[in-house]
């Protein structure tokens, strides 16, 4: 069974069909782009697997387990985790709490023991920070864990976020646009660590990217969408040569000219 | 210009051991020596006031109650005065009335200022000798025992546990307030309002600080609390005509009217927290201005309610509530009450109030359960307002709905915004200084509403994130290195 399932997949915004009857089956492991020109529905379909929209009609199913309907932080606890076009961190909290805060899921106490600090909520609390701490290591990030989120460089920020989304240890892990605002160096490094990621927490990738060297260069799959509308499916060779995907990006050859 | 930049340097450097050394003992030692000037002032401070600095009586809260006195006898109402038809009819002559009540008004106000009788002194008069006063029985005091025991106590902490530390600062906090404060006068008086005042402040905070609603009807939960305590202590232990007479329980076992009085304040603060549930479920679809404007409504809804209750008296309000919110009960419960806030916000949970504030979409896709964190922040807020509202009633022995109207909820939120957004420390600081504020501009009748805006203006203009805004007071609760010095030690290694 495939670990994330989507089937015929229809969302409208009012009138508008955002994205149409859209199926995709993310296997194990696999490391998956969605691409398409600014305004294709790639954001939408995200939205709607992590449960910020609840989806008109379809179905997505995580290891079996129906996803619509259900709230983000459920979705978030089940194992699906995502960073955002734009950096989305919480400004003025430390590096650390913002990883600290991904953790809700695994807060163990009631209020009563928070109130009190009784031993239950102390030992949730060491663990938490002790989990968020090895995360922060992990990814070289300790020595900003006690600065505030908005105070770090924004290719940081950038890490920071996935870091936060690595918080609540999720399976299928959403990058939305990774490389957004970054120069080829950095793009070169974002691949690396990518792919390394990948192999130290095994997670299945799925992102977002309109920087075409990375998505070729790493995903094993793209499928391409346009208005909504799925166009085109296949490993980044057969993309790199559709009639279909050359159109949405370059526009339709005119006779004649 | 640059003398008096050297002068400033000089001091600096001739003060810099003593500030150094003043920074690096624990604060417990100034609440030891804060115990010593406050044992002198019972046995000297009266005899040191009178025979030496000429005071009538003892200075008042410091003399802070003192200083604004000589203003009393200004008397604006002549200047407005003639330009209004009065029993006698309209004067003739108005702009000449008002002209000679405003030259009246300047030499009252120049006579306020230096000099206005032998049994009056001037403003600058009774400033100085307050200042003296504060000085000599407060600040040297407390300054040379805190250095004495300084040393001692950094080596007696040492190894103990953080919370018995904090626990040992909690208990020489009640003590010498209690010490100074319980006199069963004024004085009592002023620090219970206070004490209401800071519950009051930080609970608002919790919702206006760290989760960034702007809720502005604060005073609505603080009258739920107040009635529903004020009609089960009524009800159950005092003659009252309201609800039929005799008390249930008739007893005069303290045992018995402590529990009561527990049971029935916790019982407002969960009504409260109810009430709070307003506002908390229209939160889940709406934020901001809109929200704002629910929290006005609940308070309008909670006043109209009580208004229209005639078994609560209705406008009358309720008469003869027993006058049980002393010192100690409006000290422990306002120390609860800080420590619950600032558990919550110091924990990863509570943490998720910030993370609402910052980006509410994101804590929201991050596991954050935002409904349930919503709700717990208003219902905790609203409780502790409930409990505040409570304690209210039981030291003026009177209620009625008026008093928690829009006024009440301004003044919770001025002393947030005086404190700081998302600052515990800023808010108890806030609430204790606009009390003292609020006491020391009595004398100024209606002119204190003018001065305490302008105060507000003045803040929002210089300093807009208030005294403390996202930042807490650093207590250097272990004494040794300064709590900025061992943060800039720690930067270096990092």
């Amino acid at each position: 069974m495939a670990l994330l399932e989507i089937d015929n997949l229809t969302h409208y915004f009012g009138g508008l069909r955002a994205v149409g009857d859209f199926n995709l089956h993310l296997e194990e492991g696999e490391l998956v782009g969605l691409i398409g020109p600014n305004g294709a529905g790639k954001t939408t379909v995200f939205n709607l697997v992590t449960g910020a929209y609840k989806a008109s009609e379809g179905s997505i199913r995580l290891n079996g387990a129906e996803l619509v309907g259900k709230p983000p932080y459920v979705i978030n606890g089940m194992g699906i985790s995502r960073t955002f076009q734009t950096i989305r961190l919480w400004n003025s909290m430390t590096v650390l709490d913002n990883i600290k805060v991904a953790h809700h899921g695994r807060v163990k106490y009631n209020l009563l023991d928070m109130f009190l600090v009784l031993p239950r909520y102390r030992e949730s609390e060491r663990e938490i920070e002790a989990h968020a701490m090895e995360l922060l290591r992990l990814f070289k990030l300790e020595r900003h864990a006690h600065e505030p989120a908005r105070n770090l460089p924004y290719g940081e920020q950038r890490r920071v976020e996935i870091v936060r989304a690595m918080a609540s240890q999720p399976r299928l892990l959403l990058l939305d646009e990774p490389a957004a605002g970054m120069n080829p160096g950095e793009i070169g490094s974002l691949m690396e660590f990518i792919h390394w990621i990948r192999d130290e927490f095994k997670l299945t990738i799925w992102l977002i990217e309109h920087q075409m060297r990375l998505v070729m260069n790493i995903c094993e799959r793209i499928k391409v969408l346009d208005f909504g509308e799925t166009i085109a499916e296949g490993t980044p060779a057969e993309i790199q040569n559709d009639r279909k995907v050359i159109e949405a990006y370059l526009g339709e050859e005119v006779e004649g000219v | 210009m640059f003398a008096d930049l050297n002068l400033r340097k000089r001091w600096a450097a001739v003060t810099m051991p003593l500030r150094e050394q003043l920074r690096r003992i624990p604060t417990l030692s100034y609440l030891v020596g804060l115990f010593a000037a406050v044992v002198l002032e019972q046995a000297v401070g009266k005899d040191f006031a009178q025979n030496v600095l000429d005071f009538r009586r003892l200075p008042r809260f410091f003399g802070i109650v003192d200083i604004f006195e000589p203003f009393g006898n200004l008397d604006f109402s002549g200047v407005l005065a003639p330009f209004f038809p009065s029993p006698t009819g309209l004067t003739q002559t108005p702009v000449q009335d008002a002209g000679n009540a405003i030259g009246q008004l300047v030499t009252d106000f120049v006579n306020a200022l230096f000099y206005q009788g032998p049994r009056d002194p001037g403003f600058f008069s009774v400033f100085l000798r307050v200042l003296v006063y504060d000085v000599v029985v407060f600040v040297i005091p407390t300054l040379v025992v805190a250095l004495l025991v300084g040393w001692l106590l950094t080596h007696l902490l040492r190894g103990l546990p953080g919370w018995l530390i904090v626990a040992l600062n909690v208990a020489a906090l009640y003590t010498v307030v209690a010490l100074w404060g319980g006199d069963g006068g004024t004085r009592e008086l002023t620090l219970v309002y206070m004490g209401i005042n800071i519950m009051l402040a930080v609970s608002l905070n919790l919702v206006n600080g760290y989760m960034g609603e702007f809720s502005v009807g604060h005073a609505g939960f603080m009258a739920v609390g107040a009635y529903v305590s004020s009609i089960l202590t009524m009800w159950f232990f005092t003659d009252t005509t309201i609800f039929e007479g005799a008390p249930l329980v008739a007893t005069d076992s303290g045992v018995v009217l402590v529990v009561g009085f527990v049971v029935a304040l916790v019982a407002g603060g969960v009504a409260a927290a109810l009430a709070g549930l307003l506002v908390a479920f229209p939160s889940f679809r709406t934020r901001g201005d809109y929200l704002a404007i629910v929290t006005l409504a609940v308070n309008f809804i909670v006043q109209g309610v009580l208004n229209n209750i005639e078994v609560v008296g209705g406008a009358r309000g309720l008469n003869g509530v027993p006058l049980w919110s002393d010192l100690q009960w409006v000290m422990i419960l306002t120390i609860i009450s800080v420590i619950i806030i600032y558990n919550l916000v110091n924990s990863t949970y509570g943490k998720g109030i910030i993370a609402i504030r910052e980006d509410e979409i994101a804590a929201d896709l991050m596991g954050v359960h935002t409904r349930q964190v919503k709700l717990v922040a208003f219902l905790v807020s609203s409780f502790i307002a409930g409990m505040a509202g409570g304690l209210f009633a039981h030291a003026l022995a009177y209620v009625n709905p008026g008093m928690f109207g829009i006024l009440k909820s301004t003044e919770a939120l001025v002393m947030v915004y005086l404190g700081g957004m998302g600052s515990i420390s800023g808010s108890v600081l806030a609430a204790v200084i606009f009390t003292l504020l609020v006491e020391a501009l009595r004398p100024l009748a209606i002119l204190k509403w003018v001065v305490i805006p302008l105060i507000l203006i003045f803040l929002m203009l210089f300093r807009p994130q208030g005294l403390f805004g996202f930042r807490e007071i650093k207590f250097n609760l272990r004494g040794g290195e300064s709590a900025a010095a061992a943060q800039e030690a720690g930067d270096g290694t990092a």
